[in-house]
């Protein structure tokens, strides 16, 4: 590789690098020699630079989740064909007054220069953005890991702690604290779970175990895990199958994932008793599965940031202090992924009604 | 009795599952980087091998290469027990032969020691 892939390539020598000069056009070139000339800047040298260092930059452009028209290199080109057809358009102009052919010479270097600037100082903001980006992905993969040492650590020796003091009398004094204790250090594992998957979502690593599954065995599975936490909190929760043919082709661990999370959110956000219904249907070619709660609503201004990273209403807030807000985000992007559809209504201090749809594996069975 | 190299270089890890495993009658051997794994595979021939990835001197995917090119040790079973769980790491570490890869903070102690009964058969 002549031009490597670092923020600094200023390893690269004209020579080689030559080969790219085909995109810049001869104006700009002599334009260049005419401001190096000027100014006794190395001007060529950095623009050569530049446009290998962009030109290599383009699978990193699908990397860092950015669109066509957001990636530098394609801009490059662009740029560089509005500098050509600019100076083109130029020059034909400048040649209508062919008295001072030193003058139309200048006026096209001018042009050409000022735009090859311009257009330079564009892509090197947009390449800051890129970058910055894919920091930030490599930040919380770091601190996910980071995280997950201690971490397990944590869960082993809390393990091991439980595991000794079972044999002994001493278990029964302990065991609440072993029960808070457990409780902590599971709910920042999950923390850090979720951040992998989020990294996972937007560095493009995200990949479905499909599998053909009933969405209503899996939908059983999960209830009957909720159940003790809803009796606790004094909450019915009530099935209603409205087909018999549930198959689908899903990624069983991660639409539990999406099911649970919403299933947690109804029986926490609603104060008191409440009941819960959870609907499966047939919609011509997917299931929809719906989660019915009359708990506290979400107010209707804050209803547009609700599968937002890290957002949580003010009424959730209310209720408990403590939550990610990556739920629902992660849900999102799990069944979209799936290719279904994910939404919900709500009125506020009445209930919300969060469903998702994911087509039908042999969908032309009859429901 | 079964033998067990367990290469780990977080000291309260070793503690806590090396114990729960010698409890259940096993006996443990100790390595906490990956050069001294190469070299206590050999000399220990243990029945199975616990495998961290993140580890001093050499990583675990370079040991498991190894171990995998060594006439006497590439029949050994491997578990790795890892924090990372990128697809990439995963598939690799499948590719290079190992039996199971088992992400630390998604099991308890006890499972995991299910997981090493089940494989020793």
């Amino acid at each position: 590789m002549f031009c490597r892939n670092t923020v600094s390539p200023e390893q690269v020598s004209v020579h080689e690098s030559e080969k790219s000069l085909s995109l810049s056009s001869r104006g700009s070139e002599t334009s260049a020699q005419f401001l190096r000339v000027v100014s006794g800047y190395p001007l060529p040298h950095i623009l050569l630079r530049n446009l290998c260092y962009n030109i290599l930059m383009f699978p990193e452009c699908k990397k860092t989740g950015l669109r066509l028209w957001q990636c530098p290199p394609f801009l490059f080109i662009i740029m560089g064909v509005v500098t050509i057809l600019s100076m083109v358009a130029t020059y034909v102009l400048a040649s209508r007054r062919a008295d001072e052919p030193q003058i139309a010479a200048l006026i096209v270097a001018g042009v050409a220069a000022f735009l090859f600037i311009i257009g330079n100082l564009i892509i090197n903001s947009f390449n800051r953005i890129a970058e910055a980006n894919r920091l930030k992905s490599e930040f919380i993969y770091i601190i996910s890991h980071q995280l997950r040492s201690p971490l397990a650590i944590l869960k082993w020796t809390l393990d091991m702690l439980e595991h000794r003091l079972n044999k002994t009398s001493s278990y029964s004094l302990a065991e609440n604290f072993i029960y808070t204790l457990r409780n902590s250090s599971e709910y920042l594992i999950r923390l850090a779970d979720s951040l992998f998957e989020i990294n996972r979502f937007e560095s493009g690593s995200f990949v479905l175990k499909k599998e053909t599954m009933s969405l209503v065995d899996l939908t059983r599975e999960i209830v009957n895990i909720f159940i003790k936490y809803a009796e606790a909190s004094n909450k019915k929760i009530s099935i209603e199958e409205e087909t018999n043919f549930s198959t689908i082709a899903a990624d069983k661990a991660r639409l539990g994932l999406v099911m649970s999370n919403l299933l947690d959110n109804a029986i926490r956000y609603t104060s008191g008793a409440g009941d819960i219904i959870i609907k499966i249907s047939r919609e011509g070619p997917n299931l929809r599965w719906g989660i019915k709660d009359n708990g506290v609503g979400i107010n209707s201004e804050q209803q547009k940031h609700i599968f937002q990273k890290f957002f949580r209403s003010t009424e959730v807030k209310n209720e408990q202090v403590n939550g990610s807000g990556l739920g629902l985000y992660i849900a999102k992007q799990i069944i979209e992924a799936s290719g279904g559809k994910i939404n919900f209504s709500s009125q506020e201090g009445q209930g919300s009604q969060f469903w998702f749809t994911l087509p039908v594996v042999g969908s032309d069975k009859p429901s | 009795m079964a033998k067990i190299l367990f290469v780990e270089d977080e000291p309260a890890l070793q503690k806590a599952l090396g114990e729960m495993l010698a409890e259940e009658g096993y006996e443990i051997v100790q390595s906490l980087d990956g050069e001294t794994a190469l070299r206590m595979a050999k000399s220990e021939k243990p029945d199975l091998i616990l495998l961290d990835l993140i580890l001093p001197k050499k990583d675990g995917f370079s040991a498991l290469e190894d171990f995998k090119k060594d006439p006497d040790l590439k029949n050994i079973p491997v578990l790795v027990l890892s924090n990372l769980d990128r697809v990439e790491d995963i598939g690799r570490v499948m590719s290079l032969g190992a039996r199971a890869y088992l992400v630390k903070t998604s099991y308890q102690l006890s499972e995991v020691v299910q997981k090493i009964k089940d494989v020793l058969g």
